[in-house]
């Protein structure tokens, strides 16, 4: 692949396993990955900043996967207002920031593609995962009204809902999703794609 | 090298349209792809000839041409691996405007011939011990469509058979999964242009503007998730549908 092919990639929450997954396949296609750190979220200035100095270093970014990586539940009613505000931030608040920091440039040059990475619990529901679930479903909300936003500038969005990571789904799984939607995915537009190993049908 | 070197791949429905995009792009990646069509004709002879692939005949209404055309194409190349469901009988009219035959025969041949096609495939994946199959719903299967309640209820039927088979036979390596495409630049759209007394480049505008993406897919937009489908990575998606639409709907059924 010739320099001036190269393309660019963001990735959130590459310490977690999912995230992980995904930067080593993005990496492993050519790509180079700038990796936001999720303390770089916390605050849309902070990501925009970020995000300016990785596109500086790496050059414009295509391609934008957000992968929460923050994982807590308890039973709905066990979480004070802190523990709430701050799962929340790390889903919905990381993943719009992140969107904020790295789609206008996208909008500017009519085109990218963004993967916003979400969970099965969104839409199955669980019991004692009614925060988890809530957080997770801001996400596939998001996505669909943003997707419809940006889609005339040319700028694809899509969410993956991923299945139970403990029932045969595994973070490879995901990272072939997100190849199919940047290499193949065009006439995707505001869609969720569920690798779940037949645990969710 | 291409991800499906070797694959044996039956296509349904493919003389035109998106099936003859499937069978583009399964050939550029190495399978060995039956075209099926319901008649022998010139039409199946272009695609085999342009596009690669073997002629496989049979009106997939008719069980016993069903039976026969599979037996055949496991003669020459084995058993069938993946299996894409992709046919479809489609006339647009009000309900109770429709001729019952004429509104049966879109379900026979898209729900119920399609479960021929699956019952005389299975038994040479199961020797193989793996397989993918793919299944065809629509656009106006979730939603449905005025003036398409016989093609809409087939469309929709397929999402359940599809997800039922993907749990039956998931256990055994056999991955079934649903596409459900948007609105697609094939000659059913001429079709559509001379239903609503348009051109066709008029067509083409109409459906664009109803469609977030700004333009109408192309069979190669459903065909490269079709492949993506037809690799090992279906396990992943077993009983999932996925929607090459551009947009045009954004629920998770």
């Amino acid at each position: 692949m010739s320099a001036q092919t190269t393309r660019t990639a963001l990735v959130t929450g590459a310490s977690d396993v999912v995230g992980f997954a995904v930067a080593a396949r993005l990496e492993a296609a050519g790509f180079k990955v700038g990796r936001l750190q999720d303390a770089e979220l916390d605050d849309r200035d902070h990501a925009i900043e970020a995000a300016g100095r990785l596109a500086g270093e790496l050059g414009p970014i295509s391609v934008l996967v957000t992968a929460p990586s923050l994982h807590d539940s308890a039973p709905f009613g066990h979480f004070d207002s802190a523990r709430w505000n701050r799962l929340l931030q790390a889903h919905l608040g990381a993943t719009t920031n992140a969107c904020a920091a790295a789609v206008p440039s996208m909008v500017e040059r009519g085109r990218g593609t963004v993967i916003t990475i979400s969970s099965w619990l969104a839409y199955a529901g669980v019991p004692g995962e009614a925060y988890f679930a809530a957080a997770t479903g801001s996400i596939l909300a998001f996505t669909k009204s943003f997707a419809l936003e940006v889609a005339p500038k040319g700028v694809r969005v899509n969410c993956i809902a991923v299945g139970p990571l403990d029932k045969g789904v595994s973070p490879a799984d995901v990272a072939d999703t997100v190849m199919f939607l940047v290499d193949d995915g065009d006439f995707f537009v505001g869609q969720v794609l569920t690798p779940a190993a037949g645990a969710v049908v | 090298m291409g991800r499906l070197d070797g694959v044996v791949c039956l296509v349904t429905g493919a003389a035109q349209g998106i099936g003859r995009g499937i069978v583009k792009r399964m050939a550029l990646e190495g399978a060995k792809v039956a075209v099926n069509a319901r008649v022998d004709d010139e039409r199946l002879k272009q695609v085999v000839s342009e596009m690669g692939g073997h002629p496989a005949p049979a009106d997939i209404a008719d069980p016993a041409a069903v039976r026969g055309m599979v037996a055949s194409v496991e003669q020459s190349f084995g058993p069938i691996e993946v299996l894409v469901c992709n046919a479809a009988r489609m006339t647009m009219k009000p309900f109770l405007e429709q001729d019952p035959h004429e509104w049966w025969d879109q379900v026979n041949v898209n729900l119920t011939g399609h479960m021929d096609v699956v019952a005389a495939v299975l038994p040479g994946m199961r020797r193989l011990g793996r397989g993918r199959i793919v299944i065809f719903s629509s656009l106006w299967g979730p939603i449905g469509w005025e003036n398409a309640s016989g093609y809409a209820s087939s469309k929709s039927a397929l999402i359940s058979l599809g997800r039922s088979l993907a749990r039956e036979l998931a256990p055994e390596r056999i991955y079934v999964t649903i596409v459900a495409p948007g609105i697609i630049d094939t000659p059913q759209l001429q079709v559509d242009a001379d239903d609503a007394g348009v051109s066709l480049e008029e067509m083409h505008r109409i459906y664009a503007r109803s469609i977030p993406a700004g333009r109408i897919g192309t069979p190669d937009d459903v065909a490269r998730a079709v492949v993506f489908l037809s690799t090992e990575t279906a396990r992943a998606f077993a009983g999932q549908t996925i929607h090459p639409n551009g947009g045009e709907i954004r629920g998770s059924m």
